[in-house]
């Protein structure tokens, strides 16, 4: 029998040995625990299939491409784009940006290659016969072993030799492994630590590439939920490697593929349970998670490891104060008053004029925002990542149902005993896995929501097998409105907890911890108590959402729309991190937008299903760069650029009094006006027709072509003048180049995409369309772009604007073709969730040029206008003015 | 020789030590950074530690303070064998310790830092305290707070987060934390690395004076001998893991052995 669990077994095992391996070199080279592994993997799997079972069977060719091109092109693109930005972070940022590619990265490919169903991969793709070895497997002894899993598992071996060599032996090697303690150190050795690692992230790239062929071909099909699970199984024996030795990590998958097969006929013989029964069939899958989980709990040295923190960190700036610091009493006053009228307005509306789908949406964004508060407190406060807030959910709505159903307790006081349970079950977790550290305790979490998930959840006594529960509401709130009030209501005791939780001792207490655990523990405080503490609190929190989730949609199940499923919670954390996890309208935009960006990317504008997940995934990279959330970096940066902006305002007007305004100062709004007429002039016109038809009207391209091109027209014009008059002062020659460049760009582009997608009208059409775009995409680039060279060429040591503010605009006029190439022209979109998208993207391009003018203006006066001044005055008004005043040009005047 | 330098006239047979390190054996793999340390304590008084880098003295303030788990040997503080217990116990029954490198609350400002640790000595808070807003810092803890800051000289920084100060004012950020517990005994791991000479003789002036008002007893790491020899009554030696010579301070640093191992051979 053992023979026949290992011949059967190894196979198997060696393809999780290939993956872990790949997990542990990216973690040792990178220091990024990739979560992303199985997504790099599924790309390269996609691209694989796609040329050879889709597009014929150029078998070599696609190898070639998906391995050697495709996957170390992705290394290098999330290299540059992602963890270069996060090379010295923490591993709680680098964790939540590969985590936010998980998610986003599958649901690309799926739009991008693959297509939304599981692809089937027949034997054309397999590999032996490339070698021309065409049967398809021998006998040994007895057994029959196959073609496709021998290759595989001389492929892994060849693989794991080979990179263990380079690792070891190599200088690169050498310098990968010294990146990742300290890449500011290396560069003080002379080494370019960007080059090492973006090497490092080719090369564990081209490691996911070949997994990605190998179980593609195997699984015989491409299904990216397959490749996730994987994956996730394959972290268990990188983790028994304790994510740093290669050997071990791979005796490890080998002997995981062994227990795998050997289970059933195990627990057979051992403990007489059919391999067909109920619990053979829950155990089986759960296996690697309960390895993972308990090799986490108790290998000694797991437990005890911490991130290295970079000796170097010091030398960063420190992080920004919390924009409330920034505001002034005006503000704060006005902020009392508006806040509970604005409460109090959207109640009454909830309760009066807002249509019942829509009080259905919001409240079951409310429901998901009680459950991400539970969020707010694992991860804001106790600055942990638990994946596990979704199964704590099931536990609380799973309880509160099962209560309710069968004992005839009412709902809200199962509510209550759901949050009290998963507060014990979380406690109980909480007890060996908090003595983790990082991402250890995040790999615990997720291993046990999977565990949960498949042991428990999954039984029909608990769900209720196939079709699911159903939740009654309490009787006092049944229908839509009044059950708002009641989510309404719990909500705001549980945000007030929050608050009172942060302003009080525990919160300071924890953020005591975050800031340095050791010294936390020099004045007493017991970390790990108050951890276990927060964590069973946090569980309690999500245990109440779990129930309030469960009563929103009257239905609690498993299967193919899991209420509760740990992936998708995995999801969950990520946007309410991007978001922000320190403050309550964190929890509330994530729960909100997660409800209302479904509705109107997949109901309102029938775009792709899973788009919403590619952009809450990818605004997870936005977190490597705002660590406090989006939300707090907009409303700072919002209140910064407006004080600015005034300033600038004061200054011109004190400049205009005295006629000493320069002629290239041009008011904001004179330029922004007339950019926003059109497009506001089309929203008016909507509306009234609106109105007068008694139905939202739809959009034509027509009548919003009238409307919107006298602002188009004028905006390309700003820009060239804008880009002319910046020329004239010493700015760079090339810039009527690069607009006409970025128009023929867009042409093309536009007649490509004709060509591929179905985007309405003719290709002449499209390449027209694209010309302005393409023109005002580079423009929102170079001008900015342009103010930095005439700012050096004054000898400013500070640029008012730098390029990289134009990427913002520029990604959304991508974005926006995109967005317009996606609407399925078959079921036409209702005009006005059009115009929501619309509006938000004419906003951001209207700030990106009110942005830039500002940046003109502060070229203008604080040059000319100020060195004037100065001149009048003396220095000393340099040290009264209102902004920072540039020091002139040396010697040129 | 060094044995004899051991000194029995400086304890205070009445009161008995506060300290009474025996034994402090502590291995890394194979490397013997501590061998067999004894050292006492008698409350109210200032000792020194000091040895050339390497010599294992970070090492001896973490197993004394529980940061790391010596192999061999028992801690006895204030007549209780305090040898297994986690950091946080020992710290609420009266160590107070800086750091070499500086361990800060990063986010917080300095006031933060000082109420934070005022409310961790006084153990309210709780919970349920936060859910029912009872958290809100007392008047006589904004009070201590206040006076910690005026005692470290740190009023006009107040409110400034940490990360913005220098690495001198953020030393006596840690000081003023340590004193905020109001310990016993206050474990010094080198105050005055990464402070110039003006800044490490305030430090030092500093700390005496607030010795001298609270009397606490104080077990100073150092590599400035000078300071070192300023401030404290009796010094041990560290070498290698082993204690070379004990005793009163001038004889200590007049030891033949000491002079050899740590100052270097000026003869």
């Amino acid at each position: 029998m053992i023979v026949n669990w290992l011949i059967e077994g190894i196979p198997f095992g060696c393809v999780y040995a290939l993956i872990a391996v790949g997990i542990v070199l990216t973690y040792k080279t990178t220091g990024v625990f990739n979560f992303a592994f199985a997504a790099q993997a599924f790309v390269a799997g996609a691209v694989y299939v796609e040329m050879v079972e889709v597009d014929g069977d150029a078998r070599w060719l696609g190898l070639l491409v998906a391995i050697l091109l495709v996957s170390p092109l992705l290394g290098l693109i999330l290299d540059r784009i992602l963890f270069r930005a996060m090379r010295t972070a923490g591993w709680l940022v680098k964790l939540v940006s590969v985590l936010g590619l998980f998610v986003a990265l599958p649901e690309i490919t799926k739009d991008v290659i693959s297509g939304q169903q599981p692809v089937p991969v027949t034997v054309r793709s397999s590999i032996p016969p490339m070698l021309g070895i065409n049967a398809p497997g021998f006998h040994l002894g007895t057994h029959f072993v196959a073609w496709d899993f021998t290759m595989a598992a001389l492929l892994t071996v060849l693989v794991v030799i080979g990179l263990g060599a380079i690792f070891r032996w190599t200088a690169t090697g050498l310098q990968m492994r010294a990146v990742v303690e300290s890449p500011r150190m290396v560069e003080l050795a002379g080494v370019d630590s960007e080059r090492v690692s973006a090497l490092a992230w080719m090369l564990s790239s081209v490691l996911a590439g070949l997994a990605g062929v190998i179980l593609a071909t195997l699984a015989q099909t491409l299904d990216s939920n397959i490749f996730t699970l994987l994956v996730i199984v394959c972290i268990a024996a990188a983790v028994v490697g304790r994510l740093q030795s290669i050997p071990i990590t791979f005796a490890a998958g080998v002997l995981l593929g062994v227990a795998d097969r050997a289970l059933p006929d195990i627990l057979q013989s051992w403990f007489g349970v059919s391999s067909s029964g109920e619990l053979a069939k829950d155990l089986r899958p759960s296996l690697p998670f309960l390895v993972l989980f308990l090799c986490l709990v108790l290998v000694r040295s797991i437990r005890q490891r911490r991130e290295a923190t970079d000796p170097l960190a010091g030398v960063d700036p420190p992080p920004p104060a919390m924009s409330s610091n920034y505001k002034t009493p005006d503000i704060e006053r006005l902020t009392r008053i508006i806040f509970p009228v604005f409460l109090v307005g959207f109640v009454l509306a909830m309760l009066t004029v807002v249509s019942g789908l829509w009080v259905f949406r919001i409240t079951d964004g409310l429901t998901l925002a009680v459950t991400f508060l539970s969020i707010t407190i694992i991860t804001g406060f106790a600055g942990q990542i638990s994946l596990a807030q979704a199964t704590f959910a099931g536990i609380g709505g799973f309880t509160a149902t099962n209560l309710a159903l069968d004992h005839g307790i009412p709902i809200l006081v199962g509510l209550i005993i759901g949050a009290a349970v998963a507060a014990v079950v979380g406690a109980l977790f909480a007890l060996p896995a908090l003595r983790l550290g990082g991402i250890y305790l995040t790999l615990a979490t997720l291993a046990f929501g999977l565990m949960i998930e498949q042991v428990v959840f999954n039984r029909p006594e608990v769900s209720g097998g196939t079709i699911g529960l159903h939740v009654p509401r309490p009787s006092f709130a049944t229908s839509d409105r009044t059950f708002f009030l009641l989510v309404f209501g719990i909500f705001g005791i549980v945000a007030f907890g929050v608050i009172l939780i942060r302003k009080g001792s525990t919160g300071r207490f924890l953020a005591a911890i975050r800031g340095s655990e050791t010294a936390a523990a020099s004045i007493g405080i017991n970390a790990t108590a108050l951890r276990i503490t927060v964590f069973a609190l946090s569980a309690a929190v999500a245990g109440i959402g779990g129930s309030l989730i469960a009563m929103s949609g009257q239905l609690v199940q498993v299967g193919n729309v899991p209420t509760y499923p740990t992936i998708l919670g995995i999801a969950w954390v990520v946007l309410v991190v991007t978001l922000g996890s320190r403050t309550v309208d964190g929890a509330v935009n994530a729960g909100i937008s997660f409800v209302v960006f479904q509705w109107l990317l997949e109901d309102a504008l029938h775009l792709t299903p899973g788009l919403f997940l590619i952009l809450f995934g990818l605004g997870a990279i936005t977190y490597a760069r705002h660590p406090e959330g989006i939300v707090e970096y907009q409303t700072r940066k919002g209140i910064v650029d407006a004080g600015r902006a005034r300033a600038l305002a004061v200054r011109a007007k004190a400049l205009r009094a005295a006629e000493q305004l320069p002629s290239t100062y041009t008011r904001v709004a004179k330029v922004v006006v007339p950019c926003a007429a059109g497009p506001a002039l089309y929203l008016a016109y909507l509306l009234v027709r609106s109105l007068a038809e008694n139905s939202w009207a739809k959009a034509h391209s027509a009548t919003l072509l009238c409307f919107v091109l006298p602002s188009v027209v004028y905006l390309l014009v700003w820009m060239f003048r804008s880009d002319a008059a910046l020329r004239r002062q010493r700015g760079d020659t090339r810039g009527p180049w690069v607009m006409l460049a970025g128009a023929v760009a867009g042409a093309g582009f536009g007649y490509w995409l004709h060509s591929v997608g179905d985007l309405p009208g003719t290709a002449l059409d499209c390449a027209l369309f694209g010309i302005p775009v393409g023109a005002a995409t580079v423009m929102f680039v170079w001008l900015p772009f342009q103010v930095e060279v005439v700012a050096r060429a004054k000898g400013w040591l500070e640029a008012p604007t730098t390029w990289k503010e134009g990427r913002v605009p520029a990604v959304f006029a991508i974005a926006g073709v995109f967005l317009f190439s996606r609407l399925q022209t078959a079921t036409p979109p209702n005009g006005w969730p059009v115009c929501m998208v619309a509006v938000a993207f004419t906003i951001v391009w209207l700030q990106a040029v009110a942005g830039v003018q500002g940046a003109i203006n502060e070229l203008a006066i604080g040059s000319e206008g100020e060195a004037r001044r100065m001149a009048e005055r003396g220095a000393t008004a340099a040290a009264e003015s209102p902004i920072p005043i540039p020091a002139p040009a040396g010697g040129s005047e | 020789m060094s044995a004899t330098l051991e000194s029995s006239a400086h304890r205070d047979a009445s009161r008995g030590p506060l300290l009474e390190a025996r034994g402090i054996t502590k291995r890394f793999s194979g490397i013997t950074a501590l061998d067999g340390i004894d050292l006492d304590v008698v409350p109210g008084e200032m000792v020194g530690l000091i040895g050339p880098n390497g010599a294992g003295k970070t090492t001896f303030f973490n197993c004394l303070l529980g940061m790391l788990r010596p192999e061999g040997g028992t801690v006895h503080f204030d007549g209780q064998d305090v040898t297994k217990l986690p950091v946080y116990r020992r710290a609420r029954l009266g160590f107070g310790r800086t750091f070499q490198r500086l361990e800060l609350f990063s986010g917080m400002t300095v006031r933060e830092h000082f109420l934070v640790t005022e409310r961790a000595r006084r153990r309210t808070g709780r919970l349920w305290k936060d859910l029912l807003n009872l958290a809100k810092p007392s008047a006589d803890e904004q009070a201590l707070a206040e006076r910690m800051l005026e005692i470290v000289g740190l009023q006009a920084q107040a409110d400034l987060p940490v990360e913005s100060l220098s690495l001198g004012r953020g030393r006596l950020v840690e000081l003023g934390r340590a004193l905020m517990t109001q310990p016993k005994l206050l474990l010094l791991d080198e105050p005055s690395s990464g402070l110039d000479v003006r800044e490490t003789a305030a430090l030092a002036e500093r700390l005496a004076t607030v010795q001298a008002d609270h009397e606490f007893a104080v077990l100073l790491v150092e590599h400035d001998v000078e300071m070192v020899s300023n401030l404290v009554t009796r010094l041990y030696v560290l070498d290698f893991g082993e204690l070379i010579a004990s005793g009163p301070t001038q004889a200590v640093l007049g030891d033949e052995a000491v002079r050899k191992a740590y100052l270097g051979d000026v003869i």
